[in-house]
């Protein structure tokens, strides 16, 4: 006789062989399933179209259908039981794959839309604690239980963070995308936004404890003067290392400028450009990023000064005047009233006159048309640049020579 | 949470909702057929779950919710009489390793004798039934090599 017992026996070791199978399939082959996996088989069987793709897996190993389910994007309003199964799934495949950041952000979009289901952490809180927590307590832990894999999650990265190791970066990458989660898991508004600013303020713990190391070297190293260009550069290397590491992090931009600035003055003002190229040229793609990230929002201020001067700096050792104004005409751009760029800027259209001007002999009238329009530009941008007295004398002689008296 | 070797409720199949009552329970059952080193890691666990309310509640939410048909198909609910039947099927490698439930109810049997250590299992040579019959010095059965014939 068949009985309810066999029948369930016989459902339970079904799930466990197709989860096997699954689990192994999205993991790798020799992966160890999870012991409770199987329960995520059953939830599945729940959903419409569930049971078969359940039986296809059974019966032909065809995992498709399976795997389609386990996005928790696709799922609209799925039962509770399924995201806590999917968030744990996910979270341990991010584990046993050790290769990307997609399934740690489909095990935390299925925690924040789990927080969408206060009566089913409720229930499971109270039967679990049982009176043991104040209401006050409980009610607390409960509104923060689907922020904990952010805190876990911010922990690894922690770990990993002074030896920019792989999976602290995974871990960081995946922070990074906590707002994308909470938007595919329809999160409550509060809660995204609660997991965004946890999310936020981890990764620059963890970002922080990746600088630490950094700035302690350089500190070490400009304690008996300042380095020299290629020691130098080799320290903001280690800057270039964590900014990969983290994502492009802007507080390492920050950091990498603010320790820059001080040693390209010194090449600067020694008027060692070769030292400066060199010293500079690591920070390079840090600058441009902070540059572009105050082009996108002028607001903010605090850093434009300091990242229009690196923009100067560089002006300095390129090898074309092209490209020179265009560094110069960024740094306005960013920061508007940054007297080095507009001085630089004013003497180098200064200089383009001066060719335009030979001096001893009459310029053609079209020279003269330009050299007159740059120089108007230079006494706008920059009224005391040094080199304007000079071609505004030398355009005088032009006109003399070319009989031009309006 | 991530971890489901560590989280003490799969890992000792606990249900999170029966309270520290049956908590203490399993653990003392699980403890009584332990050896020493598990005993020490099923305290641990006991301790971590029954004293702290709250970190019993963020491991239960980091353990996976068990199989609904868990509490109908253990062993207790097996029929009376077991028929052996012949396999419909040719019976393949992935069928007969065994499941992940069936590893888990082994895992303290298993464990048990890892304990007793290597030097507990007897080499053929230590074995007392085949020391009894076989010769003290250069057996029957020895190989003969070239050198041994000389």
């Amino acid at each position: 006789m068949w009985r309810e017992e066999d029948e369930a026996l016989l459902t339970r070791l079904t799930d466990e062989i197709v989860f096997e199978r699954l689990f192994r399939a999205q993991a790798s082959a020799g992966a160890r399933p999870p012991a409770r996996g199987a329960g995520l088989c059953a939830a599945l069987r729940r959903l419409p179209g569930g049971s078969e793709a359940l039986v296809e897996a059974t019966r032909g190993g065809k995992l498709e259908p399976l795997l389609a389910l386990l996005e928790p994007a696709r799922q609209i309003d799925p039962p509770p039981e399924l995201l806590h199964h999917l968030a744990l799934h996910h979270a341990a495949l991010a584990d046993a794959a050790a290769s990307s950041t997609d399934a740690f952000v489909r095990s935390i979009t299925a925690w924040l839309a789990l927080g969408r289901e206060d009566r089913y952490l409720r229930e499971l809180g109270e039967a679990v604690t049982g009176g043991a927590l104040a209401r006050q307590d409980l009610d607390r832990a409960l509104a923060d239980a689907p922020l904990w894999p952010i805190e876990e999650l911010g922990e690894r990265a922690r770990n990993g963070a002074r030896d920019l190791t792989a999976d602290a970066q995974r871990a960081l990458a995946a922070l990074g995308r906590v707002p994308e989660a909470a938007r595919i898991a329809r999160a409550p508004e509060a809660l995204a936004e609660r997991a965004a600013r946890r999310a936020t303020s981890i990764v620059a713990v963890a970002v922080e404890e990746a600088l630490a190391p950094v700035i302690a070297a350089f500190t070490e190293a400009t304690t008996h003067g300042d380095p020299s260009a290629s020691v130098g550069a080799s320290l903001l290397n280690r800057f270039v290392a964590v900014w990969r590491w983290s994502g492009e992090d802007e507080s390492v931009e920050h950091a990498a400028i603010e320790q820059t600035t001080p040693l390209a003055w010194a090449h600067y003002r020694a008027s060692r450009w070769d030292d400066l190229r060199t010293l500079i040229a690591p920070v390079a793609p840090l600058v441009d990023s902070l540059a572009k990230r105050i082009e996108e929002d002028p607001s903010q201020l605090a850093y434009a000064a300091r990242a229009a001067q690196m923009l100067v700096f560089r002006s300095d050792v390129v090898r074309t005047e092209q490209e020179t104004i265009v560094l110069l005409d960024r740094a306005i751009t960013i920061c508007p009233t940054h007297r080095n760029a507009r001085l630089m800027k004013a003497n180098t259209l200064c200089d383009q006159a001066l060719r335009l001007l030979p001096g001893a002999r009459a310029p053609t009238r079209a020279d003269h048309d330009k050299a007159a329009g740059l120089l108007e530009r230079a006494e706008q941008i920059y009224p005391g640049a040094t080199r304007l007295p000079e071609a505004r004398k030398r355009l005088g002689e032009a006109r003399k020579l070319l009989g031009i008296t309006s | 949470m991530t971890d489901e070797r560590e989280n003490p409720f799969e890992r000792f199949d606990l249900d999170p909702r029966e309270g520290p009552r049956a908590i203490t329970e399993r653990l003392r059952e699980l403890a009584e057929d332990a050896g020493e080193a598990e005993r020490a890691t099923i305290r641990a666990a006991w301790e971590e779950l029954t004293l702290h309310p709250l970190r019993r509640l963020r491991a239960a939410i980091g353990a996976r919710p068990r199989h609904p048909a868990l509490d109908r198909s253990g062993p207790e609910h097996a029929p009376p009489k077991l028929r052996k039947a012949a396999a419909e099927e040719p019976v393949g490698l992935a069928d007969l390793a065994p499941r992940p439930s069936v590893v888990q109810a082994l895992a303290s049997f298993l464990s048990r004798g890892a304990e007793r250590g290597p030097k507990a299992v007897l080499s053929l040579d230590e074995d007392p039934v085949l020391a009894a019959g076989a010769p003290s010095s250069d057996p029957a059965f020895a190989p003969t090599s070239p050198e041994r014939k000389r």
